[in-house]
């Protein structure tokens, strides 16, 4: 697939506005609510709005079909919000999912939930028990690809939890039930129990998915794995995990994977055996860069790592937009960064321009700021280069 | 009962559910505080018959954040994660010569070593710090050398107060190479607050293999040493392991919800007692008790009381 240079992409989630998180959860909308809909509505030239509108204005009470309603219309909003910013690939900014770990895990046979632990300060996620075999219920992304086809202007791209990260965010209870504490071999006994969970779950989970996705059409996927490089040791296996998640797949669709906050450097080299089956590799990099212009190594720490990419053929997803704060970042400073990259990758078309993550923490104006100057600063880019 | 659990444990439903609804500005302070007294009353009640009683650590974010509250010119750093789990700590950053902020001591040690005042100066208490590795580790701008200051400088506050114990956490054995320089610092260090301090000390490993510094910590003059028996074989341990010391043994399997097994536990205890006589062993989670549910690791708790009866 030939794809063009600096191909512009989001990373997957944005945040849910609040007439549909609060229509979900049950809680009586108000004015602002019922304004946010009006206005961004307007400005995104939403088709057939009136109808959100009239069920939005019941403020309360709604129906379970008046619900779905409102689930497609916040899908279609940050669509057509993603596509405004004049971005290549895009996408719904996860309008339909609850979140990236407990989604597909409620819709996977063998999963129990079993409370909440720590994320990190007062954050924390819902942690589920892996206690049976894997069983998919439903092709869990399918009626989303379906549904963003039909009203996006633009190439999709969805994103998918790979499987690393759905098993070490869970308890492995299905092929650890019988350790005794102390006994011969326990570290190599629980290393034992999780590959042949990454195995179950690469095959019979992530890559149903994933051709079901195929068949229907999906040209772009990027498979989600913040997990990557949580157990130094276990490198191997996360890319061999990879390998069969995608299977005959290769070639057939544009595979990326997304990783963040992570030490990066770990991956390598071992990730250079995916070289032909994931074409894409994106990374968090804006969050450890200076807002300094310039394309000075010291004014770009934050991309260091790139020297690694430069005698493999990945596609180089470039993180230049920090997701964690809400300074908006100015095209130029986009420019440069992109710039640098250049000067060590040397070929546009092996450098794809996104977000370092979801923006799903920042407020919708926030996020369309950011995105647009992304967008900006490609183009500045482009021109700088003459292409 | 021959349990104890040091380390930060897991707040309630209900508190991870108020604490998100006070940071969203749905309640006050006052409502936040008396759901977390509700936590520290029921965790309290828990541990009924122990030697010596874990406060529960509700209002720490992770074990380095209170420094941050006691230490001038210190500030919260960047997300890292908390070795090979799924935990992010935030780093501690200092770019002055830190120093203690005097007159906020005592304040602060009621605050995140007494529950917010729940609980009096006479109760056998733990008092958990992290240790010097894992503190450097996860701080910027603050040698071992001024890690080792402050911690004295704490420690001989809460001397004062009577029939507590001391438990350094320190994962980075068997994560990182420890240097020799480091081992020396991490030595002086626990002979100094021997000699300072009349005070059990203990040192609580947990995730990794303690193998290749098993004769360095075996050797450190502590009063007891943890080890996370999911990370670590009994017989390639318990070989060199002193007998003067207590062990506290990591059996409650913090990277599992299933319920121990208790005559396995029991079996366990027997093989431990091959090399050191049961007055000296003591039961704890294997690691950090935060890393499993509160309703699952209360079920811990009660099931391994059990293993005594």
């Amino acid at each position: 697939m030939k794809l063009k240079p600096f191909l512009t992409h989001e990373i997957g989630s944005l945040s849910k506005p609040s007439w549909r998180v609060k229509t979900i959860r049950g809680i009586p909308l108000g004015d602002k609510d019922i304004e946010e809909a009006i206005n961004w509505g307007k400005l995104l030239e939403i088709e057939g709005r009136d109808k959100l509108l009239e069920i939005l204005i019941k403020r309360r009470d709604f129906k379970k079909e008046e619900k779905e309603e409102i689930v497609y219309f916040s899908s279609l909003y940050a669509t057509k919000l993603i596509e405004k910013t004049g971005i290549d690939l895009v996408y719904d900014g996860e309008q339909h999912r609850v979140e990236m770990y407990e989604y597909p895990i409620k819709r996977i046979k063998g999963f129990i939930f079993k409370g909440h632990v720590r994320s990190f300060d007062n954050k924390y996620y819902r942690k589920a028990s892996f206690i049976g075999k894997p069983e998919l219920k439903e092709f869990y992304h399918v009626k989303e690809f379906e549904r963003i086809s039909s009203f996006a202007k633009k190439p999709l791209k969805i994103p998918i939890t790979g499987a690393y990260t759905l098993v070490d965010w869970s308890y492995n209870e299905y092929y650890l039930k019988d350790i005794s504490p102390g006994e011969n071999n326990i570290r190599k006994e629980r290393k034992g129990g999780k590959s042949q969970f990454l195995r179950k779950m690469a095959r019979e989970i992530i890559y149903p998915n994933l051709q079901a996705l195929y068949q229907r059409g999906a040209k772009f996927l990027q498979i989600d794995e913040p997990a990557a490089t949580t157990k130094r040791d276990e490198i191997p296996e996360l890319v061999n995990t990879f390998k069969e998640s995608i299977g005959d797949l290769k070639g057939n669709v544009f595979f990326s994977t997304h990783i963040c906050f992570s030490k990066y450097s770990l991956l390598f080299p071992e990730i250079e055996r995916l070289e032909g089956i994931l074409n894409e590799v994106h990374f968090e990099y804006a969050n450890r860069d200076t807002i300094e212009l310039g394309v000075k190594e010291k004014k770009r720490k934050g991309y260091k790592i790139l020297e690694k990419f430069k005698d493999n053929k990945f596609v180089v997803g470039l993180g230049v937009i920090d997701v964690h704060t809400n300074f908006i970042e100015p095209p130029e400073l986009v420019r440069d960064r992109i710039l640098y990259a250049t000067k060590i990758i040397k070929d546009p078309e092996r450098i794809f321009v996104a977000p370092d993550c979801g923006l799903r923490t920042r407020r919708w104006e926030i996020a369309f700021k950011k995105l647009r100057n992304m967008v900006e600063g490609k183009i500045m880019a482009e021109k700088e280069i003459g292409i | 009962m021959k349990i104890l659990l040091p380390g930060i444990y897991p707040r309630s439903e209900k508190l991870v559910a108020c604490t998100r609804d006070f940071e969203r500005g749905r309640i006050t302070l006052d409502e936040l505080k008396k759901t977390r007294r509700d936590d520290v009353e029921k965790f309290y009640k828990l541990q009924n018959g122990f030697k010596y009683i874990s406060t529960g650590l509700f209002e720490w974010q992770d074990l380095l954040r209170p420094f941050i509250n006691i230490i001038h010119n210190s500030r919260e750093g960047e997300l890292l994660r908390f070795f090979e789990t799924n935990t992010f700590c935030r780093i501690i950053e200092s770019k002055n010569k830190p120093e203690l902020m005097e007159g906020k001591i005592e304040d602060w040690i009621e605050t995140y070593f007494f529950a917010e005042g729940y609980f009096k100066n006479d109760i056998n208490l733990i008092i958990p710090f992290p240790f010097l590795y894992l503190f450097q580790d996860f701080s910027r701008g603050i040698p071992l050398k001024e890690i080792s200051k402050i911690f004295i400088r704490l420690i001989g506050n809460i001397y004062k107060l009577k029939n507590k114990a001391l438990f350094f956490l320190e994962p980075s054995f068997g994560w990182r190479k420890i240097k020799d320089e480091e081992k020396l610092e991490g030595r002086k260090f626990i002979e100094r607050l021997k000699e300072k301090f009349n005070i059990p000390i203990f040192l609580y490993t947990f995730f990794f293999s303690i193998e290749e510094d098993m004769d360095f910590i075996f050797n450190l003059p502590f009063d007891g040493i943890g080890i996370d028996f999911y990370s670590n074989t009994t017989s390639k341990i318990m070989g060199k392991f002193p007998k003067d010391k207590s062990l506290l043994a990591g059996v409650i399997n913090v990277y599992s919800t299933i319920i121990e097994d208790r005559e396995k536990i029991r079996k366990v205890i027997r093989k431990l007692e091959n090399y050191i006589s049961i007055e000296k062993i003591y039961l704890i989670p294997s690691g950090p008790p935060e890393f499993l549910p509160r309703i699952t690791m209360d079920q811990k708790v009660e099931n391994l009381k059990g293993v005594y009866k």
